[in-house]
Parts: C-alpha cells; sequence; structure tokens
C-alpha cells in the first residue's frame, strides 16, 4: 500500500533524524587507525567481557524467561494484563532507575543482597552484577516473544500429543519448544543485543571496573572524556553488532512448516 | 466392552449421549456446528466437558468428580483432528511419536510398518511441509493408529482433501477400520454408510436417533436425521396402503403399521419429480400438491423444499418460482413404510 | 493540543535550538543581555550564587549557567555550543579548547580531595592508606577524569596502591555508591561532601600536595566579550572569592 504523497517529506525526515547520527558517528571515525583503536587492550579488554557477560545474560533469559513467558500466557484477563505490565517494565524503564532498583535489591545493604552479604556471597562490582544487570534489561524480550508467540501457537498439535500419549515434559520439549523456535530465537538475539547495549544500570549498580565490570558501552563512556577516536571505534563495532543483530531478528521468515 | 458416554459442554451447547460396542464403527452424523467435534474432544479428554460421564470397559475416565477425570494421555483414545496436527518433526517421528511416548524400544519399526500400511513408506524423512493434503491425512491416520489407540476418534477424515485424494483416504479408512473401536463424525451418508457399523445423529448439541447405521440411514425419523442421511422424509397417516400426507394426497406404500398410524417413508430428493402444472397423467408416480417453502442452491441444481416433500431442478425452472408458489412432487409409488411413534 | 504538536513541529523543522540557546543576539533591547556560561559540574549552586552578585553589580544582564562535566563542556565547545565563558575544573580541559579562548584563563578557585565515607564511617576509614586493604570496598574516579587523575597522583605521592572496586567516570559515580553504602569509602574533592547528602568527609593528610585549579576564560565567540570578560575577572574578585570559600573552594 502506497500511502499519499506528503508522507513522503516527513518519511525524509524521520529517516534523517535516524540515520544522520549514525552517518555522523561514522564521519567521525579515523578508519585509518580503527583497527590499532578496536585492538588496543583497553578495547579489547571490554569488547572480550561485554561478549562473555552478554551470551552468560542471554542463557540466564533464556533459561528463566522461557518458563515465564509460558507462565504469563497460562494467566488470564487483568491478572495476565497487570503481571505483563510489571513484567516488561524493564522495557520501559530509564536504565538509572533500574540500576537503582538492582542496587536496593542485590547490593551491599540491598534486600537479597544484605543477608547475601552476610553469608559471604558479594555480588557488587563482580562481573556477576554485570550479568544480572543486563539480564533484567534484556528479560523482557524473551517473555514477550514466548508469550505472544504461545498466543498464536494454539494448543492443537499439543492437545493431540496428549491423545497419543506424550506426557506434558515430553510435548513442551517435542512440540511446542521447536515450534516456538523462531520466536525463542528472536527473543534471545534481542536479549543479546539489549545486553550487549546496557549502560545505564550496569553503571549504577555493578560499578566500572576495567576487565570485570567495564563493559564495552562503560569503556565507551570513560574513553569519550580522553580519547574519543578509541570511543568512536568501539561505538561503531557496536553499531555493526546492533545492525546485524536486528537483521537477524527481523529476518524474513522462510519455510516455516505449517501443517 | 464398550465405550459409554454423556458428556455437557454448556459453552459449547452441546449435552449428548452415545455408545460404541468394542470392534465397532460410529458415525456420528450432523451439520457444521452441531456439536460433533466438541463430544470427540470431550472423549478425548483434550475438552474438559461441564458435566461428564465416560465409562471405557468399565473404567471411569470422567464422572461427577472433575478434579479425578483422567488425563488425556492416560485414556488410550487417540483423536485424529481435521487438520492433521501433524508435528514439526520428520514423518517417521510423527509417526513413532506415539510407540515413543509409550516408552517402546521399536517404536521407529513399528512407525515404519504403520507407514508402509497407509502407503506411505517412502515418505518417512520428509517434513510435514513437503506432503501433499492426502499424504498428510495417512501419516496422520498412520500416527494415530501407530499409538494403538482403545478407541480411535476421526473428526471429518476426508474433509479438506480434493476428491482424488479424499476417495482413495476413504479407501484406507474403511480397509483400517475394520476391528477397531471408533467413532468418525461426518456429515455425509454415503461415509457413514461406507464406514459405520452405527450411527448417531446430532443436531443443536444432541443425538436426536442412534442406532444401527442401515436403520437409522434407510429410516430416519426426524426430517433432521432424514436430511443428513441425504433423503427426505415423507410423513402421514396410514390408511389402506397408503400414506395420507397434510393437504390431502396420498402415496401407495408398501409394509407399514396398520390403518391410521402415523408413518413415513424416507425418498431420495434425486428420486422426486418436480412438476410447475398439474401433471396430465399420474404414470407410475403419486403426485403431491405442495407450497414452495425454500429454494436452495446446489451447484449446477436447485433443490426446491416444499412443506412435504423436496424435489431437484435446473436452475432456469427454479428462477420462475418462488415462496410460496404452487408445484407437484411426483413420488415413486410402492416405497416402503415405516412406522413413527 | 494539536496548536501545540503543529508549533512544535514547526520548532524542530526551522530550528529552534538557536532560538532557545538564545544569545545577547536574540534581539533583546540594548543593555539587555544573557551571558551563557559552561561550567564544571563541581561548581553547581556556587556558581549561581555568584551569577546572581555579577547580575546584581550589571543590571540588565543574565547569566545562564550550565552545568556538565568539564570534558563534556569542552567537547561542546569545540562543537559549536554557543557559549561566552568556560570555567573548567582543570587546566588541561581549558587546554583543549585553547583555541576557542580569548586571553589567558584565570584561575579562580582551587579544590582538594577528601576521602567520603557514608554517614557514620561504617568500615572506621581514617586515612587513604585504608583503601589499600582490599576488605574496605572502595570507589575512586577513572584515572581517565581529572579527579581520578588527581586520586592518582595524590596515591603516587602517599606511596599507596589502591585497589578500588570501581573506577568511576564521575564524582557523583563516587558520591552515589558511598551514599547508597554500596562502598564504604571513596575519593573526592572537598567540595563535592560539602553538597552531598547521607556522606561524611575523612580529610587526608597531605591532601594538599594535590592541588586542582579551576580556570575560567571568556570564548572567542561570545557574543559580547567585554562581557564575558567582566564575569572572567568577577569570579576572581573579592565578593566571589567569598561565596566560592563558603562553599569549600580554596583561594588561588
Amino acid at each position: 500500500m502506497t500511502g499519499p504523497r506528503w508522507l513522503a517529506p516527513l518519511a525524509i525526515a524521520g529517516a534523517l533524524l535516524v540515520v544522520a547520527p549514525l552517518v555522523g558517528l561514522l564521519a567521525r571515525a579515523s578508519w585509518g587507525e580503527m583497527w590499532a583503536l578496536v585492538t588496543a587492550p583497553a578495547s579489547l579488554e571490554a569488547l572480550w567481557l561485554s561478549l562473555r557477560t552478554a551470551t552468560a545474560a542471554t542463557a540466564l533469559v533464556v533459561a528463566l524467561g522461557v518458563p515465564l513467558g509460558f507462565a504469563l500466557h497460562s494467566l488470564h484477563g487483568r491478572v495476565r494484563g497487570a503481571v505483563r505490565a510489571v513484567l516488561l517494565a524493564p522495557l520501559v524503564l530509564p536504565p538509572v532507575v533500574g540500576g537503582l532498583a538492582l542496587l536496593y535489591a542485590f547490593g551491599r545493604r540491598g534486600l537479597l543482597g544484605g543477608p547475601l552479604e552476610e553469608v559471604g556471597v558479594s555480588v557488587a562490582y563482580t562481573t556477576a552484577a554485570v550479568v544480572l544487570a543486563q539480564a533484567f534489561v534484556a528479560m523482557p524480550f524473551m517473555v514477550v516473544s514466548v508469550e505472544s508467540a504461545l498466543a498464536t501457537h494454539g494448543s492443537r498439535r499439543e492437545a493431540i500429543a496428549a491423545t497419543l500419549g506424550a506426557s506434558r515434559t515430553r510435548i513442551l520439549w517435542r512440540i511446542t519448544l521447536p515450534a516456538l523456535g523462531p520466536a525463542l530465537a528472536t527473543g534471545a538475539v534481542l536479549a543479546f543485543a539489549r545486553a550487549l547495549g546496557e549502560f545505564g544500570a550496569t553503571l549504577t549498580f555493578a560499578g566500572s571496573l576495567a576487565g570485570v565490570t567495564r563493559t564495552a558501552p562503560l569503556e565507551i563512556y570513560l574513553a569519550r572524556e580522553t580519547d574519543p577516536a578509541a570511543a568512536v571505534a568501539l561505538s561503531i563495532v557496536l553499531l555493526v553488532v546492533a545492525i546485524a543483530v536486528v537483521a537477524i531478528a527481523y529476518r524474513p521468515v522462510a519455510g516455516r512448516e505449517a501443517r | 466392552m464398550r465405550l459409554e458416554a454423556r458428556v455437557t459442554v454448556a459453552s459449547r451447547g452441546v449435552d449428548a449421549t452415545l455408545m460404541v460396542d468394542a470392534g465397532r464403527t460410529l458415525a456420528l452424523l450432523g451439520s457444521n456446528g452441531a456439536g460433533k467435534s466438541t463430544v470427540l474432544e470431550s472423549l478425548a479428554g483434550v475438552v474438559r466437558p461441564d458435566r461428564a460421564r465416560i465409562v471405557l470397559d468399565g473404567r471411569i475416565l470422567a464422572g461427577p468428580d472433575r478434579r479425578r477425570s483422567v488425563p488425556a494421555r492416560d485414556r488410550g483414545i487417540v483423536l485424529l483432528s481435521q487438520d492433521d496436527a501433524l508435528f514439526p518433526m520428520s514423518v517417521l517421528d510423527n509417526v513413532a511419536f506415539g510407540p515413543r511416548s509409550a516408552g517402546r524400544r521399536d517404536a521407529a519399526e513399528a512407525a515404519r510398518g504403520w507407514l508402509d500400511r497407509v502407503g506411505c513408506a517412502d515418505l518417512a524423512d520428509r517434513r510435514p511441509a513437503q506432503l501433499s493434503g492426502g499424504q498428510a491425512r495417512r501419516v496422520a491416520i498412520a500416527r494415530a493408529l501407530a499409538a494403538e489407540p482403545r478407541v480411535l476418534l476421526l473428526d471429518e477424515p476426508f474433509a479438506g482433501l480434493d476428491v482424488e485424494a479424499a476417495s482413495s483416504v476413504r479407501a484406507l479408512v474403511r480397509e483400517l477400520l475394520d476391528g477397531v473401536t471408533a467413532i468418525v463424525t461426518t456429515h455425509d451418508a454415503l461415509d457413514a454408510h461406507a464406514l459405520a457399523d452405527d450411527a448417531a445423529v446430532m443436531e443443536a448439541g444432541q443425538v436426536v436417533e442412534a442406532g444401527a447405521a442401515a436403520d437409522v440411514l434407510s429410516r430416519p425419523r426426524s426430517r433432521f436425521a432424514a436430511r443428513m442421511a441425504g433423503r427426505v422424509l415423507i410423513q402421514g397417516t396410514m390408511r389402506g396402503g397408503r400414506l395420507v400426507v397434510d393437504g390431502g394426497s396420498s402415496i401407495p406404500v408398501t409394509g407399514g403399521p396398520g390403518a391410521g398410524a402415523w408413518a413415513a417413508i424416507a425418498v431420495p430428493p434425486t428420486a422426486i419429480e418436480l412438476a410447475l402444472d398439474s401433471p396430465v397423467s399420474a404414470g407410475d408416480r403419486a403426485w403431491v400438491i405442495e407450497e414452495v417453502v425454500a429454494l436452495e442452491p446446489r451447484g449446477d441444481h436447485v433443490r426446491v423444499h416444499g412443506a412435504i416433500a423436496a424435489a431437484d431442478t435446473d436452475p432456469e425452472t427454479a428462477v420462475t418460482l418462488e415462496r410460496g408458489a404452487r408445484v407437484w412432487c411426483g413420488v415413486p409409488r410402492g416405497l416402503p413404510a415405516y412406522a413413527l411413534t | 493540543m494539536r496548536s501545540v504538536v503543529a508549533a512544535v513541529l514547526a520548532c524542530a523543522l526551522a530550528g529552534c535550538a538557536s532560538a532557545a540557546s538564545s544569545g545577547p543576539s536574540s534581539g533583546a533591547s540594548p543593555g539587555d543581555a544573557t551571558l551563557t556560561v559552561f561550567a564544571a559540574a563541581s561548581l553547581t549552586g556556587v556558581l549561581d550564587e555568584v551569577a546572581d552578585g555579577f547580575e546584581a553589580a550589571h543590571p540588565g544582564v543574565t547569566v545562564a549557567t550550565t552545568y556538565a562535566g568539564s570534558s563534556d563542556l569542552a567537547a561542546q565547545i569545540l562543537e559549536g555550543a554557543p557559549a561566552d565563558v568556560l570555567a573548567s575544573a582543570d587546566e588541561e580541559t581549558m587546554a583543549e579548547v585553547a583555541s576557542l579562548v580569548d586571553g589567558a584563563p584565570t584561575v579562580f578557585a582551587t579544590n582538594t580531595l577528601t576521602l567520603v565515607v557514608p554517614e557514620g564511617n561504617p568500615a572506621r576509614v581514617t586515612d587513604l592508606g585504608d583503601l589499600a586493604d582490599p576488605d574496605v570496598v572502595s570507589v575512586v574516579c577513572a584515572p581517565q577524569v581529572p579527579c581520578g587523575a588527581a586520586t592518582a597522583a595524590l596515591a603516587e605521592l602517599e606511596d599507596v596502591t589502591l585497589s578500588p572496586s570501581s573506577e568511576e567516570a564521575s564524582v557523583t559515580g563516587v558520591l552515589g555508591k558511598v551514599a547508597s553504602g554500596q562502598a564504604d569509602a571513596g575519593v573526592v574533592y572537598v567540595t563535592d561532601v560539602a553538597r552531598a547528602a547521607g556522606v561524611e568527609a575523612v580529610p587526608i593528610a597531605g591532601a594538599d600536595a594535590v592541588v586542582n585549579r579551576y580556570p575560567a576564560a571568556a570564548l572567542t565567540d561570545a557574543a559580547d566579550p567585554a562581557l564575558a570578560a567582566a564575569l572572567v575577572a568577577y569570579l576572581a574578585g573579592a565578593e566571589a572569592q567569598a561565596v566560592l570559600a563558603d562553599a569549600g573552594f580554596g583561594a588561588t
């Protein structure tokens, strides 16, 4: 469907708004030094930490977010709406608010962090804190992916499988999860991207120490003070990852089994 | 040794009672929306009825205590749905699903055996999306039978297939259902005839008629059941070897109850002739004066429903008719009459 | 509602940004002028007070202050942000914008480092040396930012090997973690503690060895260079110095 012509200038303005900053970033890059900047020890350390934490956070999000999506789907009416609103809050919460919330839950004097500290388990300032912060902000992507996939999935095959004598566990593994595959992949990819880009909650909650908690976004934030070229170089790496991730997550779905 | 059930699903207006003896096939006839699928789903344990009493071989699968109803996976009642609902795995794995769920080690071999029996041995490695409609239906049938159900429920097993595929699947099902306790839903009297030992007619959520298939289909007791059986029910009072219908016309019949009894003949509409003017000579038919009640387009012809009978005509003739028009229906003489009580 | 949206849209398309950051050229009557001052975050509040005094001495002049990290401000000025005066927290940052500075910068205040602990000092931190203890959770500024550079310099002078749990990008980050009890101690500027809640200062013996100097300068792009220069001069004057001293800043 093609809209009226007057939409075109507005669309161009919208595209400019999105594309101009990205072009600005690319224009500021010192391409000759790009490789050296990205492979500088501080950059590599931050990228490697980001990769590890985002992967761990994604694993955590899959392990907990999928069951959460199922649980949400099993609720009804207003209760479901209310629970969904709470679970998806991290999606729209200002990151710093998320960081504060995490702080008051898992921090040294937090609701859970306090008692944990008593028994000698310290979360704050550890890489685990980064993973927690990332999983906190990335969880909604998985929950919402699973829930909406379940909503359109129906329960026909599951019902038939039950009459064939399959247990619920077998139905989950063999029928439901394979059918949710594309949605799970999309959820995981988006969760990974969100975890990779996490900044505010990490900064507020986990701190910033090279190799331990200083992920790529934090390194960019710090480097921009002293070494803008390095900040731009790292930013471009994350930009490329972001575009790739979105391209994967919203790829045209081909050959999905309909029957 | 039989399945006895009464299920009530208020939200779908279903309150049906039925019964199948071991090894027999029951055809559940009814138009779309009559509640046939709901009954099957309740029996299989896929839908939870509001009230139910389902007894299979003396074992109570569902009773007054809803919490104690036996879950679908433990009932031994397999549902074959109209949409096949094949699983996202290979054809072989689909068919082996039931045996594997039962923990059988020879599941793959059993599955191959069943694929062979439905003529799909060469499709074992295909994915569901790579099957034609007829192939998918055959695989679904193999999958259902491989689970070795005590009762097999087939919901419109030939729906959605093209003519050729439907007829070959029909032959397959007829062969495979031999000796299997099964319920087949259909709105096609021919299928009921061909497949079933017994038949039950559902109307608006209730079983209105049940019995041996030959009886129900050739001697329907209600206009609805007759329609399901593909016949027109002409009712009247017996008087000296004739059936006297409303309006005073009478039709010579054979057999039937004694004079004054309420009786009927079930006539295929194709056997009834339509005349727009008073027929000059009676011929071998008895003519009944009719008023047109409804015109039902049926592809290349139009069925003219009267207050008493019905007959088919061509569209050109049909356009000249309207509700309330006077027509004559020529009913064959000497059809067997039976009592309605 | 619709007209508001339309106005905002029109504004956005026509480039209201320049109108919003109105300089003296924005059509006010002669004598009325706005002086835009970019000031280091650590000057928040106190510089407003100084500005009030300047406004009183220069009727018709409005001083608009923007506070942010010095590096951010420098970066914004280099990117063409319309500022008349820059008051930075360190001389290095001022040097970065040297090409846009009108005349030599004037140092108008100094600041020294102090330990900051949560109220009650739960970990009983008494000196910078305690921050070498791995059991004391400490946070400092990252060496890349001015407060971190100063902290590192002081630690070296005091011969202390710091073992921070986190290196923050700003003083605010350090204060936040100390105030919330996430950290037992941090290192910030004396003036930062004066403005913060929920924390106490523990003086560092020898802190005077590392003094942070606050330079201010008029910028070449100032709409009214004379007025900008006047503000810079006022900062070094007795009135402003008294206000700064009250806030904990040291004399030059």
